[in-house]
């Protein structure tokens, strides 16, 4: 397959009027010269509402083991197997999680607890489009918080064109990066080309370009698409090798991760990804130590790790945050899983990370410190901590584009500001 | 135990469910089999970009009308809808048993045997020879029935009551539910489908009712079934509905041995048996499984149960963002039949609201594949299914592999990113150059066209709408080269662009448009 140069571009076009894209995609290459000091953001979304009590366990709070007769996880203790890897005494992470652990050890990475949306709903697709959207409670932004963060630098004078500014990573774009910047949804890097012989013909991409140049609902879409052909064409992006020995699982979230690194390493000018990782409704048979939850646990904490250790020369300038819709019931129930909750955990890794510890206030989980229905209370705004690496690493400080309507009460000081 | 022991050489035996099972076999070591899922959300998307039409000059009434309560044109779709009007041709789709479609109903009875067993015996098969004969036959049906408006209401019914086809026992008992619960109400009444639903050993089985017990409710049916089989996500019920609803269906479950394995089967020595309050209607003590059945009464007949579901049902068929007045029409229509869904669609699709809506949906990756496949008019064997299986997995939207309870979402703005139109564009080149195993298409043309006349029939044949004059000159020239528009082409010049010129209508905007 032969992909599509400039030059035969122009060629076909002969004496065709350009299109008003035009410009933005003959000088898309130089994107590549940017160099930001902001990070680059890297955005997890655990799909299905993770149970956050048994990722960064209360291991000090006894309501804890009295509601969760069969899936708790045990205190710390030596020798036995299956308990949870201590981190202050009052919290553990589940033993699925020990590559995290190392990052916790090296003060890279940050747990927050009892944190999540204000907004009490437990409809997964509602409470997920609140929480991507950064708008909880309310339906009248219709565009993500990221592409608003996007949209805020370009107000102030940024001027970051490359079609591999914002990318999400699967089939459908993720909600978070919807909006007027136009982000780029990717599967593969690998296979992100024309394909077949009609491509060889120098016609066929202008040629199919010129039918969508026009202003109607798809022309922009098919634009940005050949813009992102083009680019990664040039940008010569072939198999790719992660550095320092790191091995990503070979699940689809170790994929995904693996394609980040791989546009970060390529210097496209990427600043915002987004990334899925599902699994988490675990109504039924979730498991403690071993089961269903700790394995997509086991999944993403050796995704992170590779990610880290692939990207370790780089990692002053990346940050990563993780995220739920909400978090479960603190009662299992009769089939060995947990219902919909409501406060849950984040993690928070990078660099500018400032690690090793937990944050967020403890509400307690006896029965009078509980939300209805029986929930782990939201003591700290899941906006909060976005606020915070949105102002001190991405070096935005117009939080009210990005989360209208919100006022931080004051950030937890979990990184440091962008040198 | 003979009838056990399967007819699984008589599958391999014959031509399509196999090709499908192997391939989707292979798909298995793809992401979306993987244990690690995708979870994708419903979002609002009409309120994050609403479409604003495609600046194309619009289609012919009857070519628009017909495409829209179709897979895609067929030339034969074309011509009957032209006999009989579309009003005429309405009726005809709106009663699918008068149809013949017995050439269809051939092929499946020989080479999906499986879509026809019962649970127990489809137990005792390779999970993959099911999963593959079902996702095979519904892919088989959209490009052949002749039933097709049955078929998108088929399509509807499984997104509505989504069931992931690729995990516990719902790899079997998913060919159940499609047989006894979405086909067999799909022009039906609402409430014989929702109670259909609930007591669908699919259903219990993915939303895990089947575990639900008094001794410790599990909540996830009750709140899926409150929030999207029927009152919406803002129609009016609360956590604590929630929880009595689930209470009220505690001990509905699967039968998991015997003759009877993988039927219904409702245990009272797991049920509450106490009274509920459900939606602000008392439900006394002891009744058993009567519990669940007036919960599913409450629920059917709950007023914003009809607007939630001719609301979806508008924006499947008419736009991402249906008239008030069409809504309520059909809402009222619901209501004043109790729920019979062949008149709601009869209110829907008669509408001036649908008349007017001319390029307001776009086709979605099924309907994509569907639609290339109609027009072509290509002969697709079992590898082609497989082909076309492969294609749909990679465009995010093979049948039954939605994850999460919503089903696949319906607004154009969720189709439309740039890994989608990339996927369009190479399914588009594939079909051209006939590069797709298994599926095949016939382009010969006359000795010598013109570059003129190949564009004009093929874009008549494909399309069946007029192009902005630009973009039929682009194709000519594409077709042409130097020569002159009028000119005959030299054989080989044709045999060179001809796949291009296909792949390139089928890429082009007015293909995506349904």
């Amino acid at each position: 397959m032969r992909h599509f140069n400039r030059r035969s571009f122009l060629r076909a076009l002969g004496g065709l009027s350009l299109p008003a894209w035009f410009p933005r995609l003959a000088f898309a290459s130089s994107a590549a010269r940017i160099t930001a000091r902001r990070d680059t953001l890297v955005c997890v979304f655990q799909r299905g509402a993770a149970d956050g009590l048994n990722t960064v366990v209360p291991v000090g709070d006894n309501a804890y083991y009295d509601k969760r007769p069969t899936i708790a996880i045990h205190q710390p203790a030596a020798g036995v197997t299956g308990a949870a890897i201590d981190l202050d005494g009052f919290f553990g992470l589940h033993p699925a999680l020990a590559p995290l652990k190392e990052l916790y050890d090296q003060k890279v990475l940050a747990p927050i607890h009892a944190v999540g949306s204000p907004d009490p709903s437990h409809s997964h697709f509602e409470a997920q489009d609140f929480m991507e959207r950064g708008t909880p409670g309310s339906k009248t932004i219709g565009t993500g918080w990221i592409n608003r963060h996007l949209a805020s630098l370009d107000a102030a004078g940024a001027t970051n064109t490359s079609a591999f500014r914002a990318v999400g990573i699967g089939t459908l774009l993720q909600t978070a990066l919807r909006g007027q910047v136009p982000a780029t949804a990717l599967q593969s890097i690998a296979d992100f080309h024309l394909k077949g012989k009609a491509t060889s013909i120098p016609s066929f991409q202008p040629t199919l370009s010129l039918l969508y140049g026009d202003s109607s609902f798809l022309a922009a879409h098919a634009q940005e698409t050949l813009d992102a052909i083009t680019t990664l064409a040039a940008a010569n992006a072939g198999t790719y090798q992660p550095q320092h020995g790191a091995k990503y699982p070979a699940s689809t979230f170790g994929k995904a991760l693996a394609q980040v690194a791989q546009l970060i390493r390529a210097n496209l000018g990427l600043e915002v990804a987004c990334l899925d990782i599902g699994g988490w409704d675990t109504h039924f048979a979730e498991g403690g130590a071993t089961g269903a939850m700790a394995r997509v646990l086991a999944d993403l904490a050796a995704g992170l790790n590779a990610f880290y250790t692939d990207m370790a020369d780089q990692m002053s300038h990346i940050t990563v945050v993780t995220m739920s819709e909400f978090g479960r019931r603190l009662l299992e129930n009769a089939s060995g899983g947990t219902d919909h909750g409501h406060g849950n955990s984040m993690f928070v890794l990078g660099g500018g990370v400032n690690g090793g510890k937990v944050y967020g206030t403890w509400p307690g989980l006896a029965p009078a410190q509980l939300a209805s229905p029986g929930d782990l209370q939201v003591t700290t705004d899941f906006r909060t901590v976005l606020a915070e690496i949105v102002s001190q690493r991405l070096v935005n400080p117009q939080l009210d584009q990005v989360f209208p309507g919100f006022q931080a009460p004051s950030f937890l000081g979990l990184v440091q500001p962008a040198s | 135990m003979p009838d056990t022991l399967l007819s699984r050489r008589n599958l391999f035996a014959t031509g399509a469910g196999v090709a499908m099972a192997g391939a989707l076999a292979e798909l298995a070591h793809e992401p979306l089999f993987a244990t690690a899922r995708s979870d994708r959300p419903l979002v609002d998307w009409q309120a994050a970009a609403p479409a604003q039409g495609s600046g194309l000059p619009p289609p012919d009434p009857i070519v628009y009308l017909v495409n829209r309560i179709t897979f895609g044109l067929r030339p034969s779709d074309l011509d009957r809808a032209r006999g009989l009007g579309f009003a005429g041709f309405v009726d005809e789709q709106l009663n699918p048993e008068l149809i013949d479609d017995s050439e269809v109903d051939a092929v499946l009875a020989a080479d999906f045997p499986t879509l026809f067993m019962r649970p127990s015996r489809l137990l005792t098969l390779d999970k993959q020879v099911v999963t593959g004969a079902l996702a095979g036959a519904t892919l088989y049906r959209a490009l052949y029935s002749r039933r097709q408006l049955y078929e998108l209401m088929v399509d509807f019914w499984t997104n509505h009551f989504n069931i992931y086809h690729y995990e516990k026992e719902d790899f079997w008992l998913k060919t159940v539910d499609d047989r006894e619960v979405i086909r067999r109400h799909a022009l039906g009444n609402f409430g014989d489908l929702l109670s259909a639903s609930a007591a669908s050993p699919a259903m219990l089985v993915y939303l895990d009712n089947a575990h639900n017990t008094k001794a410790g409710p599990n909540e996830n049916y009750a709140r899926e079934m409150l929030e999207l089989h029927t009152l919406g996500v803002n129609g009016g019920y609360t956590q604590q509905d929630v929880q009595e609803v689930a209470r009220a269906f505690t001990g509905w479950t699967v039968l998991g041995k015997g003759a009877n394995a993988g039927r219904f089967t409702f245990n009272p020595a797991t049920h509450d048996n106490g009274a509920r309050n459900v939606l602000g209607q008392q439900i006394p003590a002891g009744l058993g499984v009567g519990h669940g059945q007036r919960v599913l009464e409450i629920t059917a007949s709950h007023p914003s149960t009809a607007v939630h579901v001719v609301t979806k049902l508008c924006v499947r068929f008419v736009s991402d963002t249906p008239p008030q007045s069409l809504i309520d029409a059909a809402a009222a229509t619901f209501n004043g039949t109790q729920g019979d869904i062949r008149e709601v669609m009869r209110t829907i699709l008669t509408s001036d609201e649908l008349r007017n809506a001319a390029d307001q949906k776009l086709r979605r990756p099924f309907e994509v594949v569907g639609a290339a496949v109609r027009a072509l008019d290509a002969q697709v064997n079992g590898d082609g299914l497989a082909s076309l299986a492969g294609a749909l997995v990679l465009m995010g939207q093979l049948p039954f592999n939605w994850i999460p309870p919503n089903g696949y979402p319906d607004a154009n703005a969720a189709w439309v990113n740039t890994n989608a139109m990339l996927n369009r564009w190479n399914l588009g080149l594939a079909l051209g150059a006939n590069a797709l195993k298994g599926v095949t298409a016939d382009f010969s043309v006359g000795s010598s066209p013109s570059a003129a006349h190949l564009v004009d029939q093929l874009t008549a044949r494909l399309l069946a709408r007029p192009l902005l004059p630009a973009h039929r000159q682009l194709l000519v020239r594409f077709m042409a080269g130097d020569l002159p528009n009028r000119a005959p082409l030299p054989a080989q010049q044709v045999k060179t662009n001809l796949p291009g010129l296909v792949s390139l209508i089928l890429d082009s905007p007015y293909f995506q448009w349904r």
